[in-house]
C-alpha cells in the first residue's frame, strides 16, 4: 500500500475573505480551459470585470471559431476588428456573414492578422475591401471552404488568387458576385482539384464551351454543383457539361444508354435558368446516376419529357424541387411512382405545377413509402388528396408501430420512451389549394387524433393483457411514461393550410404533441361544428378567388353570386380588399370565440406558420405559455 | 502520511508513474505541492471514481466544450469554498487527474456563466481595475449585454 506523504505548505495566496479571484489563484493554462467552457457571448461581457479577465478574454486560443453572426450587431465595427485581430493565427473558422459594416481599413487589419484559416465565410460582408481579400486569400493557403457570396469586391483577378493560393479548396461559394464571371472561375477549377462543392449561381457568362468543358472535367470530384439563375446557361452548354462536347450525345443501340461517362454529382442546382429545357433532362440521364437532389424550380420549358427520360437513371434522388415548371403534368409524378427513387423520394415540391391532378398526386402519394415533405401549395388538388395522406400516414404509422412491437414483444427492445412513439411523420404544404375545402383540415384533425395501443413491456413480464384496458378511460399520452399499456396518438401530419386554419391546426397538433388530449378533441369539435354551422362559410371560396381564379373548379357563377355585397373581385378595390380571408375569420372569431379557439389563438406565438416542431412543444411546455391547459 | 490503496491512488497519471518507477505498491510517495487537507479531499474523489473507466484523450472536442453538466455526486463534491476549489483544481492538474480537473473546471465554468461583470466582481471579490476613461468605453461597448 503506498504512503502519501504531503509537506508542509504550498504556495498559494490564501485570502481571509470569501470570494478569490480566479485570475489570481490559477495559472493561465487552466483559467483558459475553464473560459474554454463559455460561449462567446459570456466572454465578450466579461472583459469587463477587470484587466486580467479582459487579457483572459480575449486571449486568442478560445477564439478558434468566430461566429460573428452571433454578436455582430450588437458589436461595433472596431471590437469585432479587435477581437478577431487579437485571436488572429489562433482564429481557423471565422464566419463574417452579413458583417457589411467592415469598412477597408477594418477589413485590411483582419485579412493581416489572419494566416490559419480553414473555414471563412464573408458572404454579404459588401465593403470588404477588394486588396483586403486578396490578402487574406494569399495568407490562408489551407483555406478548405470560403464562402464569398455576394461579395463586390470579388473579382476574376481574386479568382486567380485563389486558384494560385488554395489548392486544397474542397467549398467555394462565389453565388451573386457580379463582378466575377466564368473567365475567371475556369482559373479556379484547374488548380482546385479537390473541389467537391461548387456554388456559383447567378455568375455570368457559364454558357461558354471552354468553361462548361473544364467543369466536364471537375465534374469527375464535383459532389455538389449549384447553377442557381446563371439564367444564359443553355441546353448545349449543360451538354458540354456532360459530355464534353457540343455534339449529340450518341446512344448505344443495344442498351439505349448514352455513350457517356457518369459524374459523381449529388446535388444539382439548376432552379431559374430560365434558357433550359427538357433537353437537358434528357441529355442529364444516367450522367449524374448518384443524384440525391435536383432543384429545377422556375423553369418554364421543362415537360414532362425530359422528366421521363431523367427518372428511371438517378435512383438515388430523395429531394425534387420543380416549383414553378407550370407545364409539368401527372405524367412526371407517376414517372416518379414507376422508378427506383419512388422509394428513396422523401421531399417533393410542386408548389405552382397547375396542371398536377388528384390522379398524379395520389399516385405518388401511395407509392413513395418515404415521403414526409410534400408541397403542393397554389394547385389544383382536391380533399380527395388529402384522404389519401391521410390514409397513407395511418398505413405507415400502423406498419412501424406493429415492427416496434413485435421487438418490445420479444424483449429486443427496451421500454420506448414517448418521444420514441409520437411525432410529425408527414408535413403538407396546401395553402392557397382553391379546390380544398375546410373538410380536408377537419380530415387531417381526426387522423391526428386517431390513437393507437401499444405494450411496452415484453409479452412475458406484462402485469395485464390488453384488451382489459380500460377504452373508456384510456391513459393519455402523458401517462406514456408510466403505464404499461399505453393509447395515444401519433403519426401527425402537419399540414400548412389556408391562412385562417393555420392557427387552429397548429394549436391542435401542439396540444396533441404535450399530450393533451382532450383539449385537442375539443378544439376539433369546436373547428367542425363552426365550419359547418356556417353556411356563409362557403364564401371563404370567394375570396380565394382572387387568389388564383384560373384554378377553381365547379360552379363558378354561383360562388360569385354569393358574396358579402355580390361585387365580384377585382372589380371594386374597397370590396376585394375586405374580402380578405384574414379579414373574413378575424370578423367571425369576434362573434364567436370558443374558449379554446381563443387559447390557442392568444397561446400561439405570432403569425408564423412555419414554428412548429417538437423543439417549439419543449420551449412552450418550459415557458408554460398554454395557459388553462395541462402541462406535463 | 496518509494510507490509501493502489487502484484510488493511480487515479493520478503522476502516482501512478511514480509507483510504476519505483515498482513497488507499498512505498511511500512524497507528494510535495498538495496540502494535506486538499489531498484528503482529492483522495475521497478518488475512491468514490475508482471504477470509472479512464477516459480516452478527448481535449478539445466540441462536445466537451459545450456541455457543462456534472453529475449529482461531483456537484455536491464540489461545493466547497472558492479558496478549496481552486486548489482542487490545481492538485488534480499537478497529479494529472484528468476527469477531477474536467469536474473541477466545469464548476468554475458554472459559477461565471450568465452573471453581469458586477455579479463576477462580487463573487469572485475583485478590484475593478479600469481607469475610469477605460470603464466608460468599456460599458460603451457592452451595452448591448445589459439587457440579455
Amino acid at each position: 500500500m503506498p504512503t502519501l506523504e504531503p509537506p508542509g505548505t504550498y504556495p498559494v495566496k490564501v485570502c481571509q475573505c470569501k470570494g478569490v479571484d480566479p485570475t489570481d489563484a490559477l495559472p493561465r493554462e487552466l483559467l483558459l480551459r475553464i473560459f474554454s467552457y463559455l460561449s462567446s457571448f459570456d466572454l465578450l461581457k466579461l472583459s469587463a470585470v477587470s484587466r486580467s479577465w479582459y487579457d483572459i478574454c480575449y486571449d486568442g486560443s478560445l477564439w478558434h471559431t468566430i461566429d460573428a453572426t452571433q454578436y455582430y450587431t450588437r458589436l461595433s465595427s472596431a471590437q469585432l476588428t479587435r477581437l478577431i485581430t487579437r485571436s488572429g493565427k489562433y482564429v481557423k473558422d471565422l464566419n463574417l456573414r452579413g458583417c457589411i459594416y467592415l469598412d477597408i481599413f477594418e477589413s485590411l487589419g483582419i485579412a493581416k492578422s489572419l494566416s490559419n484559416l480553414l473555414f471563412i465565410s464573408l458572404e454579404g460582408s459588401r465593403k470588404f475591401d477588394h486588396n483586403a481579400l486578396t490578402q487574406l486569400i494569399k495568407n490562408n493557403i489551407s483555406l478548405t471552404h470560403a464562402d464569398f457570396s455576394s461579395l463586390m469586391t470579388l473579382t476574376n483577378a481574386s479568382c486567380f488568387t485563389i486558384s494560385s493560393s488554395c489548392p486544397n479548396l474542397v467549398s467555394l461559394d462565389v453565388s451573386w458576385c457580379p463582378y466575377c464571371d466564368a473567365n475567371g472561375l475556369i482559373d479556379i477549377l484547374r488548380s482546385c482539384k479537390y473541389l467537391r462543392d461548387l456554388r456559383i449561381s447567378g455568375c455570368k457568362g457559364v454558357e461558354d464551351e471552354s468553361f462548361m468543358r473544364e467543369l466536364h472535367n471537375s465534374a469527375r470530384h464535383l459532389r455538389r454543383l449549384s447553377m442557381a439563375s446563371c439564367t444564359s446557361l443553355t441546353d448545349e452548354s449543360m451538354r458540354v457539361l456532360v459530355s464534353g462536347s457540343r455534339d449529340r450525345i450518341l446512344i448505344d443501340p443495344v442498351t439505349r444508354r448514352p455513350h457517356i461517362l457518369p459524374t459523381k454529382i449529388q446535388y444539382l442546382n439548376l432552379s431559374y435558368c430560365i434558357l433550359l429545357t427538357s433537353q437537358t433532362l434528357s441529355d442529364l440521364s444516367y450522367a449524374v446516376p448518384d443524384l440525391y437532389e435536383l432543384e429545377l424550380s422556375g423553369i418554364p420549358a421543362i415537360l414532362d419529357d425530359g422528366f421521363n427520360d431523367l427518372i428511371p437513371s438517378t435512383p438515388n434522388l430523395t429531394y425534387l424541387d420543380c416549383e414553378e415548371c407550370s407545364q409539368l403534368s401527372d405524367s412526371t409524378l407517376n414517372a416518379i411512382a414507376r422508378a427506383d427513387c419512388g422509394k428513396m423520394l422523401r421531399h417533393g415540391h410542386f408548389s405552382f405545377c397547375e396542371n398536377l391532378t388528384d390522379e398524379g398526386v395520389t399516385n405518388l402519394l401511395k407509392s413513395c413509402p418515404a415521403l414526409k415533405n410534400l408541397e403542393l401549395d397554389n394547385t389544383r388538388v382536391t380533399d380527395e388528396v388529402i384522404n389519401v395522406a391521410v390514409q397513407v400516414t395511418r398505413e405507415r404509422v400502423g406498419k412501424v408501430l406493429d415492427t416496434l412491437q413485435r421487438l418490445v414483444d420479444r424483449g429486443e427492445y427496451g421500454a420506448p420512451q414517448a418521444e420514441e412513439l409520437t411525432g410529425v411523420i408527414m408535413r403538407l404544404a396546401t395553402y392557397d389549394c382553391p379546390n380544398l375545402t375546410w373538410q380536408s383540415t377537419l380530415s387531417v384533425m381526426r387522423r391526428n387524433e386517431e390513437r393507437v395501443l401499444f405494450n411496452r413491456r415484453p409479452m412475458a413480464s406484462r402485469k395485464r393483457p390488453a384488451l382489459s384496458q380500460d377504452l373508456t378511460d384510456p391513459p393519455d399520452h402523458a401517462g406514456l411514461s408510466q403505464g404499461d399499456t399505453v393509447l395515444f396518438p401519433t403519426g401527425f401530419i402537419q399540414l400548412k393550410c389556408a391562412y385562417d386554419h393555420q392557427k387552429i391546426i397548429d394549436g391542435h397538433l401542439q396540444f396533441l404533441l404535450i399530450g393533451d388530449f382532450d383539449t385537442a378533441i375539443q378544439l376539433e369539435r369546436e373547428f367542425a361544428e363552426y365550419c359547418s354551422g356556417n353556411p356563409d362559410y362557403e364564401f371563404l371560396r370567394y375570396a380565394q378567388l382572387a387568389v388564383r381564379p384560373n384554378l377553381l373548379v365547379g360552379n363558378l357563377p354561383a360562388l360569385l353570386n354569393r358574396g358579402g355585397d355580390g361585387s365580384p373581385p377585382g372589380q371594386n378595390n374597397n370590396a376585394s380588399n375586405n374580402f380578405t380571408l384574414g379579414n373574413i375569420m378575424r370578423s367571425r372569431r369576434r362573434h364567436r370565440r370558443g374558449p379554446i379557439l381563443s387559447q390557442v389563438l392568444d397561446a400561439l406565438p405570432g403569425d408564423d406558420p412555419v414554428g412548429i416542431d417538437e423543439g417549439t412543444v419543449l420551449h412552450h411546455r418550459r415557458r408554460g405559455s398554454f395557459a388553462g391547459c395541462v402541462i406535463m | 502520511m496518509i494510507d490509501t490503496e493502489k487502484d484510488v491512488a493511480e487515479r493520478s497519471v503522476l502516482i501512478k508513474n511514480m509507483i510504476e518507477d519505483v515498482g513497488d505498491a507499498s512505498t511511500e510517495i512524497p507528494i510535495p505541492n498538495v496540502t494535506a487537507n486538499v489531498l484528503k479531499k482529492v483522495l475521497e474523489w478518488c475512491e468514490h471514481h475508482k471504477g470509472d473507466p479512464i477516459a480516452a484523450n478527448e481535449d478539445d472536442t466540441d462536445a466537451r466544450k459545450k456541455s457543462t453538466d456534472i453529475d449529482e455526486w461531483d456537484q455536491k463534491f464540489m461545493q466547497v469554498d472558492q479558496e478549496m476549489l481552486f486548489e482542487i483544481i490545481l492538485a488534480a492538474n499537478y497529479l494529472d487527474i484528468k476527469a477531477l480537473l474536467e469536474v473541477g473546471c466545469k464548476t468554475v465554468a458554472n459559477m461565471i456563466k450568465g452573471k453581469t461583470p458586477e455579479e463576477i466582481r462580487r463573487t469572485f471579490n475583485i478590484q475593478n481595475d479600469f481607469t475610469p476613461e477605460e470603464e466608460a468605453q468599456i460599458r460603451r461597448e457592452n451595452e448591448w449585454a445589459e439587457d440579455r
